[in-house]
């Protein structure tokens, strides 16, 4: 398993990763940002163990191995914050204290089972974004396999409206008069030489490019 | 519109979604009728009528059917423009009991008038079927309106809707209701109703109907306006978005709580019972198909042999017991020289039994009594394996009863019988030969020729047809037509619902030319309006192509066919190409398979009849005139009609090689096609035409101009620019899909007998 890092150095990887995506890590404002005291020590152990690396205009960059590192903390901080401002109401800024601690703290593990209770949140309370773990990978796959189009149901197979592909507007008023709009099931019946599916008791006839628009969540199989 | 209407007349208008039976209750109400069909949209006029309820008067309207309030095709606008126009005192919604979710979307919608509403959920009886079962009051609570379940065909529930329809009241919105902290919501309460609609309306890019609430709403319409403009500037969003998705929310909550399924295995009939008439309708089609393939391959068949038995056994006992029974012996079984029988009561009954019965019979008990079957036909009748052999014994059966029974049997009594020994010999003794005669029924007389080729020819072979049409219309067939034909209609620019109008152009080509209204772009009418006006043959045009190619080569006929139809799509084609634009998407709703209400089918017989019989018959009389005056104004010693053929001769002769006595039936054309078919059976029945002169011939006829009717019927639609345009194209290009069949029949010798 993972050794256990020190928190200064998660506090200083921390830094540079936020500043990196704000644009610009300078070592003075990592020196400033960093939520531990930076000694000069601390930075050159940093770069010699190839976490860091630190250009000839003072800039800091991560390098693999600490990127590694630090997008698990930024991931349970982030994850913390929405945790507790979701789950447990609380205002944003009272949540940053909190997120500190949690960030050292946090299982893999448990990390995961925070962000699947949380839907694999993308954005943090600040809109900033949650790095991606490997549950938020997974659900993602499984969420593509479970909502297809319409036409690639099979004959017979039933299945809830998830959303219209189109932009066209009185496409979408035309489905949803036939009573065919998001979260009504939908039963495929036909494919060729028109689709035709059954929605309540009405036989709607779709030409094979609406169908397409048409996306379901198919039923566990 | 209708002008101010007197105080103490109320107006109720039917609202509802396409084929919920809204012209059903129509004449439940008024006790007048309208068309009614089991085919979405067919109500594309507004009909009118009155009734009396409780020392009352009251105007019934009846609207075309509505998906929803916001309209997606030109018919549907009519619905929301009434409501808007005529301020009704009641709206009566007509719905589909089955179809809950998409009744009270529109019933949400009409909730925002503020007008006295009631529900009516209408064939209760096939949701019962269905297990579903619907709280009706729970309904009447929440919209607090009266709900009443009706079975319209049958009359049932007609008093409990008389009795609600004294007792409407003004709908609470459920959208209100429900949304008590809705901001928008709440404040449209505080403008001219119905203002969520009209923001709708605004966002749906609507602009006619815009105009009118507009118009009806004057100086409110302006705070409308700004409050929504208002709103969405401070809220950044779309408002018609959000109300749509409030609708929904609604929607999916009530349904849940209103409507209930159950499983419920309904009383099939035993097995035995449709096995047993499912062995019937299979043996009456083996007959049908051993009787068809007989005559085309000219072998003795057994309804021939059984008409000939009969006819010779019934025409020796005529002869023997009644001497001289010349009007039964031409009324009951009209004899050929050579000895055949070729039309009469008699050979009709035969046909009918022999032939007809065994089919519809089985058919039409095994429809009504098994609903397993009915449902399987449904399903069975839009797949495409099935589906077209199904389509292919539709069309045989069509053929057999329009061509046999019409073109044949009536056509033989109306022309020859009742004209050609009766009326016209009457009046040829009753006026002295002169001017009179010779208008009346000289060669180009209105009695003589008009009447003859209207109600002798025409008149059977369109009420027939009528009657045809009817029966597919009401069963629900024609929407499975439409599924089975969209691909082939896409790629003439149109789509499967298109072929409605097609269809119906097979009867009567003025009126399928009305009928695109249905169609939801305005390039998808002019494509349908063109296809229609080129080359369907109405039905009278077809009894008489039909009639001329019995005495043709089967050959001759599939040329005929080939050539038309392969023009049809060429042109279809061709136009989508040139005209920008797709065709608009095919979604499109599938009504049950339901046995048809022979009342019904009488009554829209009946009226299309009336119709034809006050639109038609005055043009074909007034054609006539035209050639009886062409015919007699003389100049320079001969007739106009003389000049007209030497003028045409080169055109039919050198292009065409057909004799000039032709031209005279080619400018009847102009005036009804079939008028010019018609002329042209007569020619060919005289033998003064070739097989290939006739193959030519008939093909120039079915591709040329549309009746005087249509072509009135075009301007009305689609205003004269384009009335012209159709016809300038259509001319030109009939004669030379003709001058080409001509060169290539003469050129490879091929003759036709």
């Amino acid at each position: 398993m993972e050794k256990r890092i020190s928190e200064d150095i998660s506090e200083v990887l921390e830094a540079v990763w936020t500043l990196e995506e704000e644009g610009d890590a300078t070592l003075e404002k990592v020196v400033r940002n960093a939520d531990t005291k930076v000694s000069d020590t601390l930075m050159r152990s940093l770069s010699s163990e190839g976490f860091i690396v630190i250009d000839d205009n003072k800039r800091v960059r991560l390098l693999s191995r600490g990127r590694e590192i630090a997008e698990q903390i930024i991931r349970r901080h982030r994850l913390a914050e929405r945790l507790i401002c979701d789950a447990l109401g609380s205002h944003v800024e009272d949540s940053e204290a909190a997120a500190c601690e949690y960030e050292h703290v946090l299982a893999e593990g448990i990390t995961n089972s925070i962000c699947t209770l949380l839907g694999h949140p993308r954005f943090c309370p600040h809109n900033k974004p949650i790095p991606e773990g490997d549950c938020c990978r997974q659900a993602r796959e499984e969420l593509r396999s479970i909502v297809v189009s319409c036409d690639q149901l099979q004959i017979g197979e039933t299945a809830r409206v998830a959303y219209f592909s189109t932009r066209e507007h009185s496409r979408l008023l035309k489905l949803s008069a036939l009573g065919i709009s998001p979260g009504t099931s939908i039963k495929l019946i036909q494919k060729w030489p028109a689709y035709v599916v059954q929605c309540e008791e009405t036989e709607v006839a779709l030409e094979p490019e609406v169908a397409k628009n048409i996306h379901v969540w198919q039923s566990n199989q | 519109m209708a002008g101010p209407v007197s105080v103490d007349i109320r107006k109720i208008v039917l609202v509802g979604n396409p084929n919920v039976g809204k012209s059903v209750i129509f004449r439940l109400l008024t006790g007048s009728y309208a068309m009614v069909s089991n085919f979405p949209g067919t109500t594309v006029e507004v009909s009118r009528g009155r009734m009396r309820l409780g020392g009352k008067d009251y105007e019934v309207v009846d609207t075309p059917g509505i998906n929803s309030l916001i309209p997606q095709s030109e018919d549907e606008r009519v619905a929301s423009e009434i409501l808007l126009r005529e301020k009704p005192d009641v709206i009566v919604q007509v719905a589909d009991a089955k179809n809950l979710r998409r009744t009270l979307l529109i019933t949400s919608q009409l909730a925002e008038f503020g007008i006295p509403m009631v529900l009516v959920l209408n064939m209760i009886d096939e949701a019962e079927d269905r297990g579903i079962e619907i709280d009706s009051q729970g309904l009447a609570e929440l919209f607090s309106i009266p709900v009443v379940e009706t079975i319209a065909i049958y009359a049932k529930g007609r008093r409990r809707l008389l009795n609600a329809i004294q007792n409407a009241r003004i709908p609470m919105n459920p959208l209100a209701a429900s949304h008590p902290a809705n901001r928008m919501i709440q404040a449209s309460q505080r403008l001219a109703p119905p203002a969520l609609l009209s923001v709708e309306w605004v966002h749906s890019g609507n602009r006619e109907l815009v105009q009118t609430v507009a118009e009806c709403q004057g100086p409110e319409f302006n705070r409308l306006m700004e409050w929504q403009k208002a709103y969405q500037q401070a809220h950044k969003r779309n408002p018609a978005r959000e109300i749509a998705e409030l609708r929904n929310g609604l929607l999916d909550i009530s349904v849940d709580s209103f409507k209930k399924k159950r499983r419920r295995r309904f009383l099939e009939e035993s097995g035995g019972f449709k096995k047993i008439w499912l062995g019937l309708l299979i043996f009456g089609l083996l007959f049908f198909a051993w009787n068809l393939a007989g005559g085309l391959l000219g072998a003795q068949t057994p309804f021939a042999a059984t008409v000939q038995a009969v006819g010779d056994w019934m025409h020796s006992a005529l002869d023997t017991h009644i001497p001289g029974g010349n009007l039964i012996r031409s009324v009951l079984l009209h004899k050929n020289a050579d000895g055949s029988f070729e039309y009469g009561l008699i050979p009709e009954a035969i046909h009918l039994l022999l032939l007809i019965a065994p089919v519809l019979v089985p058919l039409s008990v095994l429809l009504s009594r098994s609903r397993s079957f009915a449902r399987e036909m449904g399903i069975l009748s839009r797949r495409a394996l099935t589906g077209i052999p199904i389509l292919l014994g539709v069309m045989l059966l069509l053929y057999e009863f329009v061509g046999y029974t019409g073109a044949q049997t009536l056509v033989g009594l109306f022309e020859e019988v009742l004209f050609g020994q009766y009326i016209i010999p009457f009046f040829q003794t009753l006026i002295p030969a002169g001017f009179f005669s010779e208008l009346l029924v000289g060669r180009y007389g209105l009695i003589s020729m008009g009447l003859t080729y209207a109600i002798g020819i025409v008149l059977p072979v369109v009420g027939t047809f009528f009657i045809a049409f009817g029966l597919l219309e009401d069963s629900g067939y024609l929407p499975r037509l439409s599924i089975l034909s969209d691909r082939l209609m896409r790629i003439m620019g149109l789509n499967g619902k298109a072929v409605l109008p097609m269809v119906l152009g097979f009867g009567c080509g003025t009126m399928a030319i009305m009928s695109t209204r249905i169609l939801s772009s305005k390039r998808e009418r002019f494509i349908a309006i063109l296809l229609l006006s080129l080359g369907i043959p109405c039905s009278a045009q077809l009894g008489v192509i039909l009639g001329i190619s019995a005495g043709l080569s089967t050959a001759a006929t599939l040329t005929i066919i080939g050539v038309v139809a392969s023009q049809l799509i060429l042109v279809g084609y061709l136009s989508s190409r040139l005209i920008r634009g797709k065709p608009s998407e095919f979604i499109f709703e599938i009504p049950p398979i339901r046995v048809p209400q022979l009342k019904n089918v009488w009554f829209k017989t009946w009226s299309r009849v009336q119709w034809y019989l006050r639109e038609a018959v005055p043009l074909f009389l007034l054609g006539t005139l035209v050639l009886f005056v062409f015919h007699s104004v003389r100049l320079y010693g001969r007739s106009l009609l003389a000049w007209l053929e030497t003028a045409f001769e080169p055109v039919l002769e050198t292009l065409l090689h057909l004799p000039s006595e032709a031209t005279g039936v080619f400018l009847l054309g102009f005036l009804r096609r079939d008028y010019g078919a018609a002329g042209l059976y007569d020619m060919a029945r005289k033998g003064m035409l070739t097989g290939q002169q006739v193959v030519v011939s008939m093909i120039v006829i079915t591709l040329f101009v549309p009746c005087l009717a249509s072509f009135l019927m075009i301007i009305k639609e689609q205003g004269i620019k384009r009335a012209l345009a159709i016809t300038g194209f259509i001319i030109p290009f009939a004669i030379c899909v003709g001058a080409v069949v001509s060169w290539i029949l003469r050129t490879l010798d091929i003759q036709f007998y």
